[in-house]
């Protein structure tokens, strides 16, 4: 079991390492290597590209592609915050009686929102010929509407609502650190078991496993590997594309939650774009766009290369302009070399 | 003649499908027929058109180019810095020359990565984009441009008989791919790539020069797209573009264009573009809040392409 | 219990503008292996397809133990326990082999999750029965064509099905797979599996077949008993007219200059040390199994893949670094064995398919000229007689047999001067193999130079003027036309002569 593992180990782990010792050199290994950047990489990570990159894949591995999860990132993360700050009467009573109930009846709420756009992506798609890409297209904008129609052009913020800042700014373990700034020392907490990165792991987990032990895992590689003998075996190909699509949705929701979390305030753009570091992530990963490849857990060291890849730049003081410059340069050059491998 | 009617068939039930979205316009809103807003629904349409023609031939090779949105901000601000007021005629050229080779330039370099890397296209054509894109937020300097000269606003501006500019070169531009696409070897190869690669290779035709080409081409049309954009806003940001690539395979893809490749031709983007643009047209004629027009647009964009018969019938 | 398990009365079959099946009837009885005989575009993929419930049949009825049945989706077929083994192969490459064989059906645990324990010993159970060397947890994209079919077999097994429908499964099987194959079929026989099996060769259905029925143009033609059944009365029924059977080639037309030279070819561990030529005019064969290289061979002259070691010239030029343009400019032609992967776009027209090797001769302007292309395409047609009528039509929506005649005018319209002929009659039918052989030998005549790649030995005998025999990457054998024998050959292909 062990040795099969260390053999799919691909070209990304030792990528992720380079990097990290790369920026650790050019950063200065004091300030990199210092166990607040590091944790700061990850939180970045899990609130953003992190869990959406799983949704991701699992749109891609079914042969499908998924551009409408920032949408739901977005209109999770606002529904969740205005849930939860609505002056409106049902809701403040719940505030003031019971606040633990309304922020589970939030959560619920936002995760069955990311469910709804997900069944009607995978309902579409199920249904008709069109491309998931048009589809997911349209319920991107959807999203989006909705997502600003609730904003109402503001941001919405949360405040001291300490529960819902636990999960994503939250975290079980801490490290107090001392930090020295010339003659003044002062107290630094470092949360090193953040909330969002045991969810994180614990979606990833879960998933790892439904990939390999359960027959939903087994057809969504089937239909990626031949779409027509899955469907002469009597796969139900459009309900495995229905529940991939539907899942992807719920977990994008996840983020958009654990985004405001951290935020502590929801603002209508907030997860625009992030299907596409999904795809990327996804991609470097190891996914291959006709699908049927690669593994949740691959695929997260994919969403972790592109989050270490911004930290940093944002190190070294890049701008904004060269860090795109640079991702875009990373990323096809990871694509090429793995492209390269995988073809002797 | 039965059969020239099939083949044709997914072009009629388009037309009939404009047809239908301009009557119950009209029936809305009546100064939505006026010829004033039938150019105003052309010109704008026109810009979507051109970069969606460029598009549609990576998708004919089976391809697909994300990066028309930052070639356009590229170009822009290229133009917007270096060729404001105070430049002679032939200056200008010379300038809009240099530009459109870049932006040639820069769909040869999804190009190269495509055939020669051998990279999805998704990816490559993402990772170009980032890179576009970045270049345009540096040369910009955080400045906003927008002294141009009489002669290059009215490339965007202006009317020539009769009828916007924009909307020629679209028309031009619309034409010669056309043309190129079914009357010319080039084109025949494209089809042949994007149909069956492995086949079209075994039949000798230059699988890598055909690819390099279609991807080349689309980054020329987003150039020209873009000259004729700035020259319309009459300013040059490095944000501009960021949704046209979205647009563009939209109308591509309502027109009949196959993600798989090897199937579609120049009318039904025509027909895809001029769908997109109908909507949003008329919803701003209704006055529909800003925020609902991007959701309802999404539900047009699925609903439209219900209507083709001949999409893919699986993947992506 | 009564003898007949299967009976299909009075089928109909219609596609838009042509009726695929009509009035069909034949029956099937327990435990015995009905050949189902014809042509490409008899029909024989559309009743399978109507017996697996791909397809649902206009009219007709279908009785299964004597009940009758209807099939709503390839699912309902499969709950009746009939399976049916492709000719191209339904499986999912990035699977292991358990998965693939247990696709749709995966054990399951207590709680929902795959016992793969079990997925590998039952997959293991049934590849032992039939013999296989495969490691079920070895994924199938690992596995060579024949270990391929295999899993499909055992695929089909594992439904335990009363009827198993196989489409020409031994069309890419060495002659000990072959007979491996058949043994197996005599075993499912004797466990009561009734089978219906799809084939183009003669030679083997008196072997394997207990009853013989022939399609032709949508109908059954007639029934044979496979023991007293004549060749020639199969093959009349199957083609409508009589063949003669005869040496076609009469005198060897090969003349001075060399259309191939080949020396001291390698690659990898596929082609070691290759030499051979193919003169102007000659129709040199080249036989072996299936593995021993030849396609390979074809592949590396072409271009399609790079060569180690070695020097090829090409109607008298050397090619260097080879590209399939390059090879064509030097007036070379590769007619490839798999004509939908490598050789047609199936979703053009046939008259844009058949210039797609000559663009550059035929519109040397760069433009096309619709009018020369579909007078091109239309004087193929009748000379290659395409069961079409028009050459409008998209290349996917043609018979197999026709697909090769385009692929064929794609090459003819060229002008070469060397072809390279890979299986050139796989999968077709009698009266159309007459017709490319005679084409074959029409090209020769006139100076073309041909290699012609070819498991059908037959084929191979009375084509060629010179044969080379190839095991496992190597020439082994060059031998003179004059008295050749089948057995020969074989002996050479399989390493039973001293070489």
């Amino acid at each position: 079991m062990k040795r099969r593992f260390l053999r799919q180990i691909p070209m990304t782990l030792p990528l992720l390492f380079a990097m990290v010792v790369l920026f650790a050199i050019f950063v200065g290994p004091a300030k990199y290597l210092k166990l607040s950047n590091i944790m700061n990489v990850i939180v970045q990570c899990t609130s953003g590209v992190g869990i959406v990159a799983l949704a991701s894949f699992l749109a891609i591995c079914s042969t499908g592609v998924d551009l409408s999860l920032g949408g739901i990132v977005s209109l999770s993360g606002m529904l969740t915050a205005k849930l939860l700050t609505w002056d409106v009467p049902l809701l403040s009573g719940l505030r003031e009686q019971s606040p633990a109930l309304l922020l589970a009846l939030a959560v619920l709420a936002s995760i069955a929102t990311g469910a709804l756009v997900g069944s009607l992506n995978g309902l579409i798609l199920s249904r008709t010929n069109i491309p998931s890409f048009i589809i997911t297209l349209g319920t991107y904008k959807i999203c989006e509407t909705l997502s600003r129609v609730i904003a109402d052009g503001t941001t919405v913020r949360v405040n001291g609502n300490a529960a819902f800042e636990f999960i994503g700014g939250g975290s079980l373990l801490n490290v107090q650190q001392i930090v020295k700034q010339g003659a003044r020392q002062s107290v630094r907490t470092v949360g090193v078991l953040p909330v969002s990165v045991l969810i994180l792991f614990f979606l990833y987990l879960v998933f790892s496993i439904v990939m390999k032990r359960t027959r939903f895992g087994t057809y969504v590689y089937a239909i990626g590997g031949n779409y027509d003998a899955a469907e002469l075996s009597g796969i139900d190909t459009r309900r495995t594309r229905f529940r991939a699509f539907l899942l992807g949705g719920m977990i994008a929701a996840v983020t958009g939650i654990i985004m405001t979390s951290r935020l502590t305030a929801a603002s209508a753009s907030n997860g625009l774009g992030l299907e596409f570091d999904g795809i990327a992530a996804a991609v470097v990963g190891g996914a291959a766009m006709t699908g049927g490849r690669s593994t949740p857990w691959r695929t997260l060291i994919g969403a972790f290369i592109i989050s270490v890849l911004r930290n940093g730049f944002n190190m070294i003081g890049m701008s904004n302009s060269l860090q795109m410059i640079a991702i875009g340069a990373v990323l096809i050059f990871v694509v090429a070399v793995d492209a390269a491998r995988n073809r002797r | 003649m039965k059969q020239a009617f099939k083949a044709h068939a997914d072009a009629l039930s388009r037309l009939a499908a404009v047809a239908l979205i301009f009557a119950i316009l009209i029936l809305i809103s009546p100064s939505f027929g006026t010829i004033t807003n039938i150019l105003n629904v052309l010109r704008i349409s026109s810009l979507t058109l051109m970069i969606a023609t460029g598009i549609a031939m990576c998708m004919l090779v089976g391809g697909i180019d994300l990066s028309v949105g930052a070639t356009i901000a590229l170009t822009s601000i290229l133009f917007g810095r270096y060729f404001q007021i105070g430049h002679s005629a032939l200056e200008m050229v010379m300038g809009m020359a240099g530009i459109l080779a870049l932006s040639a330039a820069i769909g040869a370099s999804n190009g190269l990565c495509v055939a020669y890397l051998k990279l999805p296209p998704f990816l490559a054509t993402y990772g170009v984009q980032q890179i576009a894109r970045g270049l345009a937020y540096l040369l910009t300097e955080g400045l906003v441009y927008s002294n141009f000269t009489e002669e290059f606003k009215f490339i965007g501006g202006g009317y020539a008989l009769g009828v916007p500019t924009p909307i020629l070169f679209a028309a031009a531009l619309l034409i010669a791919i056309g043309l190129m696409l079914n009357k010319t070897t080039l084109g025949r190869r494209i089809y042949a790539v994007g149909s069956n690669r492995e086949a079209a290779r075994y039949s000798g035709i230059n699988v890598k020069g055909t690819l390099l080409t279609a991807y080349t081409l689309s980054g020329l049309t987003a150039g020209i797209a873009g000259i004729v954009y700035t020259s319309r806003l009459n300013c040059a940001e490095p944000t501009i573009g960021a949704e046209f690539a979205q647009q563009a395979i939209a109308a591509a893809a309502i027109g009949g264009i196959s993600f798989k490749g090897g199937h579609g031709n120049v009318f039904g983007v025509i027909i895809g573009a001029v769908i997109l643009t109908l909507i949003t047209n008329g919803m701003t004629l209704l006055g529909i809040d800003s925020n609902w027009q991007v959701g309802v647009t999404g539900v047009i964009i699925i609903l439209s392409v219900l209507i083709d018969r001949n999409t893919a019938k699986k993947k992506v | 219990m009564s003898d007949t398990i299967l009976e299909v009365r009075n089928i109909c079959k219609d596609f838009p503008g042509v009726r695929a099946l009509e009035d069909v009837s034949f029956d099937l009885k327990r435990g015995e292996v009905h050949i189902l005989l014809g042509e490409n575009g008899a029909g024989k993929s559309t009743l399978m397809k109507v017996l697996t419930g791909v397809y649902h049949p206009e009219k007709g009825e279908i009785f299964l133990n004597g009940k009758e049945v209807r099939f709503e989706t390839p699912r309902d077929a499969q709950l009746m326990r009939i399976a049916i083994i492709f000719q191209e192969f339904n499986l999912a490459p990035n699977l292991t082999v358990a998965q693939n064989i247990y696709l749709g059906r995966e054990p399951l645990k207590r709680g929902g999750l795959i016992d793969r324990q079990k997925l590998n010993r039952d997959a293991r159970a049934i590849l032992d029965f039939l013999k296989a060397d495969i490691d079920p947890s070895a994924r199938v994209e690992a596995l060579g064509v024949a270990h391929q079919q295999l899993v499909e077999v055992a695929k089909a097994l594992s439904i335990d099905s009363e009827i198993l429908i196989m489409d020409e499964p031994t069309a890419t099987l060495s002659e000990k797979e072959i007979n491996t194959l058949f043994d197996t079929i005599r075993s499912l026989q004797s466990r009561g599996v009734s089978i219906i099996y799809i084939s183009h060769r003669l030679q083997e259905v008196k072997l394997i077949g207990n009853r013989i029925t022939v399609l032709r143009d949508g109908r059954t033609v007639g029934t044979r008993d496979a023991a007293n059944a004549e060749l020639d009365d199969l093959i009349r029924m199957m083609v409508g007219r009589e063949i003669k059977r005869r040496r076609i080639r009469e005198k060897n037309t090969a003349r001075d200059g060399f259309a191939l030279e080949v020396s001291h070819l390698s690659q990898g561990k596929l082609l070691k040390d290759i030499s051979l030529n193919v003169r102007r005019g000659e129709i040199v064969g080249l036989a072996g199994l299936v593995g021993s290289g030849r396609t390979e061979l074809a592949q590396a002259v072409y271009g399609v893949t790079r060569r180690d070691a070695g020097e090829v010239s090409i109607c008298g030029k050397p090619v260097a670094n080879p590209t399939p343009m390059k090879c064509i400019r030097q007036k070379m032609g590769f007619i490839s064995e798999s004509r939908k992967e490598f050789g047609l776009a199936l979703n053009l027209p046939i008259r844009v398919n058949i210039t797609h090797a000559g663009l550059r001769t035929i519109f040397p302007s760069g433009i096309v000229d619709v009018k020369k292309e579909r007078k091109i395409a239309e004087e193929f047609r009748k000379k290659l007689r395409m069961a079409t009528p028009d050459v409008e039509r998209d290349v996917k929506a043609l018979s197999g047999g026709t697909q090769q005649k385009v692929v064929l005018a794609k090459w003819l319209s060229t002008d070469s001067e060397f072809l390279v002929f890979d299986e050139p009659t796989r999968g077709i039918d009698v009266g159309a193999k007459e017709e490319i052989h005679n084409m074959i030998v029409d090209l020769a005549e006139r100076g073309v130079g041909i290699l012609m790649i070819s498991s059908d030995l037959p084929e191979v005998l009375t084509l060629s003027d010179r044969i080379y025999v190839m095991r496992e990457g190597r020439i082994v054998r060059e031998i003179d036309h004059e008295g050749v024998m089948q057995e020969e050959v074989i002996a050479y292909a399989t390493g039973g002569a001293a070489t």
